[in-house]
């Protein structure tokens, strides 16, 4: 099955005052890594950036290895000294971060 | 490099040959298509010849080259008359990576070398490193199959059916009976597949046998893989399982679920009269200090099967790119139909949507029957 070019991720980042949101949109795996990892290395960096958001309203899709570049981007943020949310999940990244009880670890809203 | 030559004109084949000597390469030459046929038993790192080879054509050799699986990445370069156009459409449709116009300059041919030989060399690293994967995912397997194999005993209400997304399902279910005879039974989700989920999957099952054997409860053994896997994994990597207690008698089930779909319970009439949510995040993300091994209680009266999945199962995708659903799993369990076996009736029903693609994620179904 090749869906994956109809379906990959498509990321955009728009940065506001101290707040950098990465828009995301289509399917989040494993696939997506790289992409992922190269949109929010950036504003890491950036000291003008306080807050990090990342915007689920548009993921048709999305698997444990994106639960996993979550938790891996919620340590990098800690250690940069700024804040995590996940916003408007999808109905489908809703019911996964349910599923992994998520709401322990990540602001969600 | 192992270079084979073959040009008709013999003048052209002694100053190419001696080009390719002096760059340090081993030279064998053939004077037609026969010939190139015969020596590629040899396994030459290049061929080049001339396009319009005696016997057998140098594009017809090349078109047979290409179709062997062993020299299909072999760089096979054609001496091409110039300026002939029927001459590039044979060209292309031959499969020939390179080719050096006549007459011929001796700074074209070593250019040309050199650059196929590079290429060669980048068809070889890939092929290894290929290999090394095969390899890998050859040892994760067999480090999965002798898990599962450790299973002591056939449980004869117990039905399990596993389709993986690639070489090998890495969804671990296994169980196991404590000295009292309950049933321990644990079905977990690592991220990633292969080597990765093999890696996780052997401190497990090792905890949940030696525990299970020695009497322990379900919420010390969660504990102590939670432990284990936020000990050996790095982030990003966990595990989403579910692990069931059935009392001996079968009357009492115990769940803790971080991160599986909801464990069904369904009654004599299959309607679903229980339902266990994951209310826990999965193994190996918590800080063993923090972690919370706390299980929810079901009575099995009126009980007829349990079912539980891997989120693999709910996110089948058919051809069309929707989801198999916990709806439509709710409804195929709810179904009455012919087929009266729970187990046998989800299988099928996922199999049928599915309609012979391969599940992008390790599909698991495990269903108790209670009696």
């Amino acid at each position: 099955m090749d869906i994956k070019d109809s379906n990959s991720l498509r990321i955009n980042v728009i940065s506001i005052s101290d707040t950098a949101t990465l828009h995301l949109s289509g399917h989040f795996s494993f696939d997506a890594h790289r992409e992922f990892k190269a949109a929010y290395k950036n504003q890491l960096k950036n000291t003008t950036i306080a807050a990090i958001v990342v915007n689920f309203a548009e993921v048709k899709y999305l698997d444990s290895a994106a639960l996993g570049m979550l938790l891996v981007l919620r340590d990098h943020v800690r250690a940069a000294n700024k804040s995590l949310t996940l916003s408007k999940p999808s109905a489908f990244a809703g019911r996964a971060f349910d599923i992994a009880r998520f709401n322990q670890m990540f602001s969600i809203c | 490099m192992k270079i084979l030559l073959a040009q008709t004109d013999a003048a052209s084949l002694e100053m190419i040959g001696a080009l390719l000597l002096s760059e340090g390469h081993e030279v064998s030459t053939a004077s037609d298509g026969n010939g190139v046929m015969a020596a590629m038993s040899d396994n030459p790192d290049l061929v080049m010849m001339d396009a319009n080879l005696p016997a057998i054509s140098g594009y017809e050799c090349c078109r047979q080259i290409k179709h062997d699986e062993n020299n299909r990445h072999k760089p096979v370069v054609l001496l091409m008359p110039s300026q002939d156009m029927t001459a590039w459409a044979r060209f292309s449709e031959c499969g020939a990576d390179d080719f050096i116009e006549q007459p011929l300059s001796p700074h074209v041919v070593k250019a040309k070398i050199r650059l196929l030989l590079r290429l060669n060399e980048l068809y070889q690293r890939l092929d290894t490193s290929h290999r090394h994967a095969e390899q890998e995912i050859r040892l994760a397997k067999h480090m999965f199959d002798s898990i599962t194999k450790r299973q002591p005993q056939v449980v004869d209400f117990l039905d399990f059916w596993g389709l993986s997304a690639g070489h090998f399902c890495g969804d671990l279910f296994i169980y196991e009976r404590t000295p009292e005879n309950h049933l321990h039974l644990f079905l977990g989700d690592f991220t990633g597949h292969g080597l990765a989920a093999a890696m996780g999957a052997l401190p497990v099952s090792d905890i949940f046998f030696a525990m299970t054997r020695n009497g322990f409860g379900i919420e010390q053994i969660i504990a102590e893989v939670n432990h284990k896997l936020y000990e050996i994994m790095p982030t990003g990597k966990f595990c989403a399982a579910a692990f069931l207690r059935l009392d001996a008698d079968c009357t009492k089930l115990e769940i803790w679920n971080g991160g599986l779909p909801p464990i069904l319970l369904a009654d004599r009439q299959s309607k679903i009269a229980g339902k266990c949510e994951s209310f826990h995040l999965p193994l190996g993300i918590s800080d063993p200090a923090d972690f919370n091994s706390k299980t929810v209680q079901f009575d099995l009266a009126g009980i007829e099967s349990v079912v539980l999945c891997s989120d693999g199962l709910i996110e089948a995708q058919n051809s069309l790119g929707e989801g198999f659903g916990e709806e439509r799993l709710a409804q195929v369990i709810a179904r009455k139909a012919k087929e009266r076996a729970i187990f046998n009736r989800i299988k099928s029903n996922v199999l049928s949507f599915l309609e012979g693609l391969e599940p992008h994620d390790d599909v698991s179904l495990a269903v108790i029957n209670i009696n």
